[in-house]
């Protein structure tokens, strides 16, 4: 049997209007008109008690099917409607994402500090604890105590800040060794240390700062020597530079150390000679040597039984080798290009 | 100290060549700093003695000189030189020769007189400082001689950087005797005879301060000619030493010095009143110096005085009142042993660092006082003619640094070198060093040198042990029973903490999640079937190995969101497992991944809210490749690079892949619509995710050279098609802008700007130049040059520039 002629109206309509339909609230508004319970269908499968008996049944199925079809044509285009929502929705917030990130970009660790905790974390991995003792020092730990009286010639080695009044008898520490000192009055042989800090010498010019850094290394041991001190600084500095470079001691003299040497690196500018190591393929890096029994003595160590070692570092040295910089003078100028490099 | 070889040579002559000798004195503890080849610095220079000399005809202060150079006809020479005088020896450089600062000399004809030559001073042929008149030669040296020859200019000067302890090496002498002990080669003794006593003038001396003064010799010499001519080959060691010829008496003083390491002074007796009293002073005392200086002198400070008043400061510097004039006819020389500390505390007090209280401060053998003495008489007498008076030796044997013996054992040696050093090579190096030793049990007694004041027990000779023996000989030991452990992480590369600590620092919290994960969130990223599955699976959802870091990142901002949390930021480390390539076993691969929904800032009073967006995002992630080189390349290659792309479950326009010299490592955007809800999340949820291999790359730092001069900068605000990335632009300035632009950047985009579709960017374009102040003009043009290009590529309509 044919669709009566007001279903299919209906059918003609609903499928207009839901085609036509612009968004989602229109055609939730045409499932109202339509489907709702006072819609023009539900009105019609309510009123179907007034059809004739014997068309009812098959009006009744002509119904179902369209509100079948109704509802079907309204989810398709519901799909379609949310899905161009979604594409305008996705148009609208699409950006530009080669700009710029938001906010601030991370800053960085000063040069120094950042060759301070390499070399730390060099020394702890072989066993050494980190120590530290007073910038502003006194004349005992800086000097006598480490077997410079007053007169020895190499109090002239060290230019010193003296804190006023003289009477306070302070004085800037003009290297890290005083700590060696306080290390060995407060601890019990054996010892294994590093001392990283800041050391002062009234100087300045090109090659000069008044300030700078240093690493003292001291072990103190029953059994302990030369070639073990060899084997540390020999690791430090292929570990720091994470090259296999030549070392090389050759005797030198600290009043604090006997033996004593300074310790150069085969150049890591060049093969043959340049200006940074003037044309001798050697950089001096460090020095080093046994313990003075005299030290061990000062702070009652019995130098018969214990043998020690020491060795001090210039950490911006080590920093200016290591990433090229030429003037010793910017690691506190402080200036942002330079910083800047270090992250 | 300055070392000729030439003359160390003379002394102790190992087959070395130079470099080998400056080695093995660097290697021995005697640094060299420098090695200096020394050779004549002129051409054609020979000696000739100048006969007549007439005044110029025409110019006054001119004279014309005859000069004998050897050849049967002397050269006419016309020459200004206030010395220019009949008789005197001098060099002439001649025509076709140079002289120091690469003059050629040719035939000239001055105001009128021919000149064939030209007689130099000292300076014109860098013989030394003195400009003011003709170099004066020996009056014996045959004219025409070459004065490279007859002064031996081929020569090696070894700059000696002496540690305090070696004094000792503070001559020719010492020198010596340490190569011969570092070679083996024999040590050819000084030529030191005593010079008897031809006069009975006998020098009062009274050491009254011993402990100042252990020790005390002086002589006087009577008759002579103090303004005699010290001889070329003295004044050129003196020279080559560093030290300016002074007259006769007092170059005989250095010159020993240099050669024995025995500091002199020489009186003129004439102004010594009564004797000499080695003292210290009294307070309020004057003394003028040698150099002008006047002082005021404390009750510490040691003095040599004669019976009225100070004359000089012990071991550091004469006085002017009776110091050695031209007139001098009678000297006293002093040869003393000064206690060190005493001179070191006067010379720094005063800030008088000579060459004599250099020596005294670190120990002047106290031997050495009377051989001194005679081999000064000797060449005093040689040159300046006289007589010696007997010597006078004041010592105090008690106040004299002690030499006991010290035992050397050979346990010691291996203790404190750790490795044994044979008996006999020890007793050679020892010995070698000019200490006597006599053997005992187990090592030996030794008795250090007179001139060794830092030699005074075992560890002092165990240095020299080591020192001789070459502390290249010491075996290195192993600094760790663990290699493995002692390795730092390569310098470039970021430890995995450095990029944990960079996010939390940016308010991320670690998330630790599992590595199995339900196959349908999966689905969402990653083409989940061909995820690595488990046979076993503890649940249904746990069944996969995930394939990307989000899934689980997700699941745990979503479990956080269903407890009212709406600001949640997440990252996470560690595996991933992706489809092995052509069906092989799947790659395990590390990744670094964050996840971010809500407020860009947790609620504060201090900050307007607002809802975080990409660029939130994308600067987190910046952030965190900074950690990794990010910006400091300027965009170079190797730099990180993003790129508009489309990628499952992210947003279309939202999603970015990220590279890496053209490698991609990662990916950043705002999840799909459908991740969005099968998450259930109802805001915005970002997420990245990279390589952690990308991140872990560190470049180590560049120095650069602070910039000297100015930058100078240009904003540019134009108008472009809002398709058109900032990416495009960028790459637009950089091409066209020059080698002058140094950063580059965006800081202004505005939507609502000119027609449709289009929007208004802005730049800041930073100029620099590493060697010059730039011009204005060459700015403009670098920057008419970017407008041009952006113009023609992307039809941009500038709206503002302006100089920033």
């Amino acid at each position: 049997m044919p669709a009566t002629p007001d279903i299919q109206d209906l059918s003609a309509g609903a499928q207009a209007a839901i085609a036509a339909a612009a968004d989602l609230r229109q055609l939730e508004e045409l499932r109202v008109r339509y489907l709702g319970r006072k819609g023009a269908l539900t009105e019609k499968l309510k009123s179907i008690g007034a059809v004739a008996a014997e068309e009812r049944r098959a009006y009744g199925q002509q119904l179902n099917r369209l509100k079948t079809e109704i509802q079907r044509q309204l989810q398709n285009r519901r799909a379609a409607l949310q899905e161009n929502e979604r594409a305008a929705g996705i148009a609208r917030d699409a950006v530009d994402v080669t700009l710029p990130g938001r906010g601030a970009a991370p800053g960085g660790v000063h040069p120094v500090s950042r060759t301070l905790a390499r070399m730390e974390e060099i020394f702890i991995r072989l066993g050494f604890a980190v120590a530290d003792g007073p910038e502003l020092e006194d004349d005992f730990h800086n000097f006598t105590a480490l077997n410079i009286p007053p007169g020895h010639p190499a109090r002239a080695m060290h230019d010193t800040f003296y804190a006023h009044p003289p009477s306070s008898g302070l004085l800037l520490r003009t290297h890290t060794s005083p700590v060696q000192v306080r290390y060995m009055q407060n601890h019990k042989p054996p010892l294994r240390v590093i001392a990283p800090g800041r050391v002062y010498r009234c100087d300045s010019d090109l090659t000069h700062t008044p300030m700078f850094h240093q690493v003292e290394g001291l072990v103190v041991d029953e059994e302990t020597s030369f070639a073990d001190l060899k084997g540390v600084l020999v690791h430090f500095a292929r570990a720091f530079f994470e090259r296999d470079l030549e070392v090389r001691f050759r005797p030198s003299f600290f009043p604090f150390t006997e033996p004593s040497a300074e310790v150069d690196i085969s150049c890591v500018f060049c093969r043959k000679g340049c200006r940074v190591c003037g044309h001798s393929g050697w950089l001096e890096v460090l020095g080093c040597g046994m313990v003075h029994p005299a030290v061990l003595g000062h702070v009652g160590i019995d130098s018969e039984r214990f043998l020690g070692y020491a060795f001090g570092m210039g950490v911006e040295r080590l920093a200016m080798l290591r990433y090229g910089v030429d003037d010793l003078r910017v690691f506190f100028d402080n200036d942002l290009s330079f910083l800047r490099r270090f992250r | 100290m300055l070392v000729s070889e030439n003359w160390l040579r003379e002394w102790v002559n190992p087959a070395w060549d130079s470099a080998a000798l400056a080695d093995a004195l660097t290697m021995g503890g005697l640094e060299v700093d420098n090695v200096r080849r020394q050779s004549a610095a002129f051409r054609k220079v020979v000696a000739g003695r100048i006969g007549q000399v007439d005044r110029h005809p025409r110019r006054a202060g001119l004279k014309v000189c005859t000069v004998n150079i050897g050849r049967s006809r002397p050269l006419q020479v016309v020459c200004g030189a206030p010395n220019a005088a009949a008789g005197v020896t001098t060099a002439v450089a001649l025509i076709g020769g140079r002289i120091k600062d690469g003059r050629e000399i040719h035939k000239a004809r001055i105001h009128g007189i021919v000149s064939s030559g030209m007689l130099c001073s000292a300076a014109e042929l860098d013989l030394g400082d003195d400009a003011s008149g003709l170099i004066i030669l020996d009056a014996g040296v045959t004219a025409g001689a070459d004065i490279k020859t007859h002064l031996a200019l081929d020569d090696t000067i070894l700059e000696l950087k002496l540690t305090p302890n070696r004094g000792d090496c503070l001559s020719m002498h010492g020198v010596a005797r340490e190569v011969a002990a570092l070679s083996g080669a024999r040590l050819a003794a000084p030529a030191l005879k005593a010079v008897a006593a031809r006069n009975s003038h006998r020098a009062a001396i009274r050491v009254d301060d011993k402990s100042g003064c252990p020790r005390y010799a002086g002589r006087v010499l009577s008759g002579v000619n103090a303004a005699a001519a010290t001889p070329d080959w003295m004044r050129e060691r003196l020279r080559r030493a560093g030290l300016r010829s002074i007259g006769a008496v007092v170059d005989v003083t250095n010159f020993v010095m240099l050669e024995l390491g025995q500091p002199l002074h020489a009186f003129d007796l004439a102004n010594v009143d009564g004797g000499i009293i080695v003292r210290r002073a009294a307070r309020g005392e004057r003394l003028r110096l040698l150099d002008g200086t006047a002082l005021t002198l404390s009750s510490d400070i040691l003095v040599i005085a004669d019976h009225r008043r100070p004359l000089a400061l012990a071991g550091i510097m004469g006085g002017a009142g009776s110091g050695i004039s031209e007139a001098t006819t009678c000297v006293l020389l002093e040869s003393a042993c000064f206690d060190p500390p005493t001179v070191a505390a006067t010379a720094r007090r005063l800030g008088l660092n000579t060459d004599a209280a250099h020596r005294f401060e670190r120990g002047v053998d106290p031997a050495l006082q009377a051989a001194a003495l005679h081999r000064a008489s000797r060449l005093l007498i040689d040159i300046c003619g006289g007589t010696a008076g007997p010597v006078v030796d004041r010592a105090s044997r008690r106040h004299l640094p002690a030499k006991k013996p010290v035992l050397l054992r050979h346990a010691r040696v291996r203790r404190v070198l750790g490795q044994p050093v044979a008996s006999a090579k020890i007793e050679k190096i020892i010995r070698g060093l000019g200490m006597k030793t006599r053997k005992t049990v187990g090592g030996l007694k030794v008795t250090p040198p007179t001139w060794r004041w830092d030699v005074g027990a075992e560890h002092d000779l165990i240095e020299e042990v080591a020192r001789v023996n070459g502390y290249q000989r010491v075996p290195v030991a192993a600094a760790t029973t663990n290699p493995a452990s002692a390795q730092l992480p390569p310098e470039n590369r970021n430890p995995v903490a450095r990029l944990r600590g960079g996010l939390a620092a940016r308010d991320f919290q670690e998330a630790v999640t599992y590595s199995f994960v339900d196959p349908r969130a999966q689905a969402l990223f990653d083409d989940a079937r061909r995820a690595v599955r488990l046979q076993n699976p503890i649940a249904a959802n746990m069944r996969d190995m995930r394939m990307s870091l989000w899934p689980g990142l997700l699941a745990a901002l979503a479990h956080n969101y269903n407890r009212q949390h709406r600001r949640i930021r997440l990252f996470e480390i560690g595996a991933v497992w992706r489809p092995g390539r052509n069906g092989g076993a799947p790659r395990e691969e590390q990744r670094i991944g964050a996840v971010a929904t809500g407020a860009a800032l947790s609620r504060q009073w201090g900050a307007p809210p607002r809802a975080a967006d990409f660029f939130d995002l994308k600067g987190d992630l910046c952030a965190l490749l900074s950690l990794a080189g990010f910006g400091d390349g300027g965009g170079g290659e190797g730099e990180f690079q993003f790129a508009p792309a489309r990628r499952r479950g992210l947003r279309d326009g939202q999603c970015a892949r990220l590279s890496r010299g053209g490698k991609n490592c990662g990916w950043i955007g705002r999840l799909s619509p459908e991740a969005e809800s099968f998450f259930a999340v109802e805001q915005a949820v970002f997420a990245f995710e990279l390589s952690l291999a990308a991140a872990l790359v560190r470049p180590l730092p560049v120095y650069r050279r602070a910039p000297l001069y100015p930058s100078v900068s240009r904003d540019l605000s134009f108008l472009v098609a809002q398709a058109v990335t900032a990416r495009d632009l960028h790459r637009a300035i950089r091409k066209s802008a020059g080698g002058l632009l140094g950063a580059l950047e965006l800081f202004d985009v505005y939507r609502g700007a000119g027609a449709a579709g289009e929007k208004s960017v802005s730049f800041r374009l930073t100029f620099q130049s590493p060697s010059r102040t730039l011009k204005d003009a060459e700015v403009d043009a670098a920057v008419a040059n970017v407008l041009q290009a952006l113009g023609e590529e992307f039809s941009v309509e500038l709206r503002t520039a302006q100089s920033a």
